[in-house]
């Protein structure tokens, strides 16, 4: 009976071990995709913003039906904040919607910063400085969108092993 | 009990003064204007005379509009995005959905030597868009002409007196017809430069302008009036607060075409009308055969 509480206990622990590594590993690959829809999402604000002149509520609501995952929360939580007519900043209603959509995603504290500080201008002045800051924010992505890419292709798989591999030596120095 | 007229003006305000300002408004005669200046006394005008919020007659001791108070009502007024409302901060004004229209003094932003935009706003002023059905039955007994044309009629009066109010009644009444004065319902149009006339949104005015109108929203005086003159054979074209020198080429234009004109400018006498070398033009040149004088208290003088 006991032997078999050791072996049912020492599955476990291999199998969270490998379990917690895949979801880091997960998370590293995720993030490339999830910068990669903001950054996209960010061209087609552009537009709105360029060739429309559309009022940021509009704007960030058409957006927000044409991407997905967090790109998706964030665009559609400032959007909504703004509609509502509460008197809140556009860089209010953005950063609380940065601040929502961060939990669903693989953002890391650049990518965070990146997006904050666009929401410091966003709104906030003529179409042609709009247009700056949203290319500016765009390439700043995806540049952080590179690293990632670079980052999930070394240490995903590194941390997949590194998972199991401890699993099995917590299991060793348990037994 | 606020007036939904007003509490629709009270939605663009900082959430801060809506509560004072819709106390003030439930007691209160009707409100004309509301002032919001950075750091200074929040000020309602109505037609009684000037209402300091939170005191009555004292502005020293009135309820004071902080820098929040002033950044979130251009928030609000501008729903965050100040870059889709450039050319209207330029000239001064925007016109928000209900038609209330908003001035705006800021520092202005200079390129060649002209205003390009205006940043470090300093001071607001809310006008409240009404609709008075009925006000324009004074003067619409002049209108007839001979054959049952419309007259050219010119409104005018100091700024705040109702003369965007005169216009859209008688666009109104004109576009609707009225039998008993022997005026035919006529083809209307508007070009409404500021939208405060038709004060449309998403392509559908917000007053009621009759059934015969049709409105060119936001398009410069001096083009729109040819615009619509060749696009919609209106018999009656109408617009707001001519000034300049285009304006008025553009009136004699659409008065040679058989068009009626009715316009309104700002002027606070008829003597002051004919200073303004424009307007001066245009009356030397017959374009306009109605005046409409509109007091600073709105007291309505009609001459043929």
């Amino acid at each position: 009976m006991t032997a078999l509480i050791t072996v049912v206990a020492g599955i476990c622990i291999v199998a969270g071990c490998t379990g917690a590594g895949a979801i880091l590993a997960g998370s590293l690959r995720r993030r490339p995709e999830d910068l990669g829809r903001l950054a996209a999402a960010l061209g087609q604000l552009e537009t709105e913003i360029g060739y429309l002149a559309s009022p940021l509520p509009e704007a960030l609501a058409r957006v927000a039906r044409t991407t997905a995952g967090p790109a998706r929360d964030l665009f559609a939580g400032a959007g909504e904040r703004l509609s509502r007519q509460d008197g809140a900043t556009a860089a209010e209603a953005w950063s609380a919607a940065v601040e929502s959509a961060d939990a669903g995603s693989a953002w890391s504290a650049a990518d965070r910063q990146a997006l904050l500080d666009l929401g410091a201008a966003l709104g906030a002045s003529g179409r042609r400085d709009q247009l700056q800051h949203l290319a500016h924010c765009r390439d700043r992505l995806l540049a952080l969108q590179a690293e990632a890419r670079r980052e999930a292709d070394r240490s995903a798989r590194l941390w997949l092993y590194l998972g199991a591999l401890g699993g099995l030596g917590l299991l060793i120095i348990s037994v | 009990m606020v007036d939904e007229t007003v509490a629709g003006l009270l939605s663009y305000v900082a959430p801060a003064l809506r509560g004072p300002l819709a106390e003030a408004a439930a007691a209160g005669p009707a409100w004309c204007e509301v002032r919001i200046r950075r750091g200074g006394p929040l000020q309602v005008v109505t037609v009684a005379g000037d209402l300091w919020i939170g005191s009555g007659d004292d502005p020293a001791r009135a309820l004071h509009c902080s820098d929040d108070d002033l950044d979130r009502t251009v928030q609000l007024i501008t729903r965050a995005s100040l870059y889709a409302w450039e050319d209207e901060l330029a000239r001064g004004y925007c016109t928000v959905p209900g038609g209330h229209r908003v001035g705006f003094a800021g520092r202005a932003v200079l390129r060649d030597g002209q205003v390009v935009a205006q940043t470090a706003f300093s001071a607001l002023c809310l006008r409240i868009g009404r609709a008075l059905p009925g006000v324009a039955d004074p003067v619409l007994p002049l209108l007839r002409g001979p054959g049952g044309r419309i007259r050219s009629t010119l409104v005018f009066g100091p700024p705040g007196c109702g003369k965007t109010t005169l216009l859209r009644d008688l666009c109104r009444q004109l576009s609707r017809g009225r039998p008993d004065l022997g005026l035919r319902p006529q083809r209307v149009a508007v070009c409404d430069e500021r939208s405060e006339v038709a004060a449309a949104s998403g392509g559908r005015p917000h007053f009621d302008l009759g059934p015969r109108c049709d409105v060119l929203d936001g398009c410069p005086k001096a083009q729109g009036l040819v615009i619509l003159l060749r696009s919609l054979g209106p018999q009656v074209l109408v617009t707001d607060e001519v000034g300049g020198a285009a304006d008025a080429e553009a009136i004699e234009d659409a008065a040679r075409a058989g068009v009626a004109v009715l316009a309104s400018a700002h002027a606070g006498s008829a003597e002051d009308l004919r200073r303004r070398p424009c307007l001066a033009a245009l009356m030397a040149g017959g374009a306009f055969e109605v005046l409409a004088e509109l007091g600073p208290d709105r007291r309505l003088v009609v001459r043929p």
